[in-house]
């Protein structure tokens, strides 16, 4: 029966999102909680919302489609990549990754997120992650010496 | 007090928790970390730190490249019997891609003849050699922080030495054998810590090895062949072996039986208690002239010709074939084509 191969996944914000077993187990942390509890089958995940949950199960069922082809994981995952490049979309999937225990995901967005940096100012890492420039201006006029030359090929604001 | 303590903890990544945001900082290709490192002081502090290495280490987010002490073109008006000056060149064996580290500070217009190359912690360590323009040898120690690009003269080799074996292994460099000032074959062996800038004596060798040759296994430093002052040239075929954890050598007899110089032509196969020691050299007759091998992980680099004065050739060779497997050539830029003196890797 088709029941018995799917479960249904609900969001923090309550939404429903049925998906097959074997696309949800992929998530050892979904693993876990079927294999404890076998009669239920819908599963609360309370510190996921809808948007990224949909954004996981999109995720989740790609790389079912794609088995052990790696080459054919590697374009799904670009194609599961493109347009993402909203921070605050990144660190809900990156957090949701981490708890649903999703390497594959978790090593893709944490991927992404250095990607994003390389070849950028310090200026532009502390703009686009929120991050306070702690140097003294003493500190910063050292540092700055000292890397003088390190801007070449750094993209400008 | 309590809200003293969570005012002064700045997060590496706002708005993410910790262990996420190292995930993501681990995977930081090198050659941004001297930027991301005037971010903030966190980050300045992490991305600097020993630890922060090893993490990479151990998660696979460093790679392996080879690190040549390579002949740099001739340079266009110079006459072409004028004598080759030596440069630092990068290989990364998974891009391709060759780039020539900056020169060092003392040495613009090219290396120590004979310098000594090691690497760990992903720094490189240059030391000893002959000043290019008069001969004489030179004690200089450099460290070259790949991360920052920076070049660091340290504190110099306790003695001249020259033609030693060099090995490194968690920030510290040994050296072994060699010549001294008088041409005396030399059994002493001391250790430099990079970190602390610092020589230390350890115990020395039971013989003399001129023109040994370092390479290292595991926790273990090979000091292979060599030969004593009043047996110049004779090559001999045992080795010995200084174990990090114990401190002490041992002797292995047989090692190197071909009786020729083990330069840079030394690999070691096999794992715990089964080492083995092989001639680079031997591989293929393209290679039997002047062979270099280094050790990249899952590939070896190796160069050298085919006869004396043929162009030097460059091949990968595939572990996972073993030692049978087949040389692959490959196809190196012209700048890039040189004389390879010497070399070892790089873990960034």
């Amino acid at each position: 029966m088709a029941e018995e191969n799917t479960i249904t996944l609900k969001s923090s914000d309550g939404k429903e999102f049925l998906i097959s077993k074997k696309a949800a187990t992929l998530s050892e942390t979904i693993k876990a909680m079927v294999e404890e509890d076998n009669s239920s089958s819908v599963f609360p995940l309370t510190v996921v919302d809808s948007k990224t949950l949909a954004d996981v199960i999109t995720f989740l069922n790609k790389h079912v489609d794609c088995g052990d082809d790696d080459d054919k994981k590697k374009s799904c995952d670009e194609e599961f990549m493109a347009g993402k490049d909203d921070m605050k979309d990144l660190f809900d999937l990156v957090v949701a990754a981490n708890y649903l225990d999703v390497k594959d995901l978790l090593d893709l967005i944490c991927g992404k997120i250095a990607d994003m940096m390389q070849g950028k100012s310090p200026e532009w890492v502390r703009k686009t992650f929120n991050i306070q420039n702690d140097f003294s201006p003493e500190e910063e006029a050292k540092v700055r010496e000292e890397y003088a030359w390190a801007h070449e090929g750094v993209e400008e604001d | 007090m309590m809200d003293e303590q969570l005012g002064s903890f700045t997060e590496l990544i706002p708005s993410l928790p910790e262990e996420l945001a190292l995930e993501c900082l681990t995977r930081l290709h090198y050659s941004a970390h001297r930027v991301s490192s005037m971010v903030c002081k966190r980050w300045r502090h992490l991305l600097h730190s020993k630890d922060f290495y090893y993490h990479r280490k151990k998660t696979g987010f460093t790679h392996r490249s080879a690190c040549l002490v390579q002949a740099l073109p001739v340079q266009s008006g110079s006459k072409p019997t004028a004598q080759p000056r030596y440069g630092i060149s990068l290989f990364d064996p998974v891009t391709g891609i060759w780039d020539r580290v900056d020169p060092v500070p003392r040495y613009t217009n090219g290396l120590p003849l004979f310098c000594q190359v090691s690497s760990t912690e992903g720094k490189l360590v240059v030391m000893g050699g002959w000043d290019p323009s008069s001969w004489e040898p030179v004690r200089d120690v450099f460290v070259y922080e790949f991360t920052t690009r920076r070049w660091t003269q340290c504190v110099d080799m306790p003695s001249t030495r020259s033609f030693f074996a060099v090995g490194a292994v968690e920030g510290k460099v040994l050296v072994a054998g060699g010549h001294d000032e008088s041409k005396n074959a030399l059994s002493t062996t001391w250790v430099f810590d990079v970190k602390k800038n610092e020589w230390t004596e350890l115990t020395r060798m039971s013989e003399e090895r001129d023109e040994c040759e370092g390479v290292v296994s595991g926790s273990e430093f090979w000091v292979v062949s060599g030969y004593e002052t009043e047996t110049q040239g004779m090559f001999k075929s045992s080795a010995e072996v200084y174990d990090f954890g114990s401190g002490e050598w041992r002797w292995v007899e047989n090692a190197w039986r071909v009786s020729r110089c083990p330069r840079s032509c030394v690999g070691v196969v096999g794992g715990k208690n089964e080492t083995s020691v092989i001639c680079w050299a031997d591989l293929d007759p393209a290679v039997q002239v002047g062979a270099c091998g280094l050790d990249l992980g899952d590939r070896t680099l190796v160069t050298g010709s085919a006869y004396q004065g043929a162009p030097h050739g460059f091949f990968l060779l595939d572990k996972k074939q073993g030692q049978t497997g087949k040389l692959v050539k490959i196809n190196v830029p012209d700048e890039f084509s040189g004389f390879v003196q010497s070399g070892c890797f790089v873990e960034i």
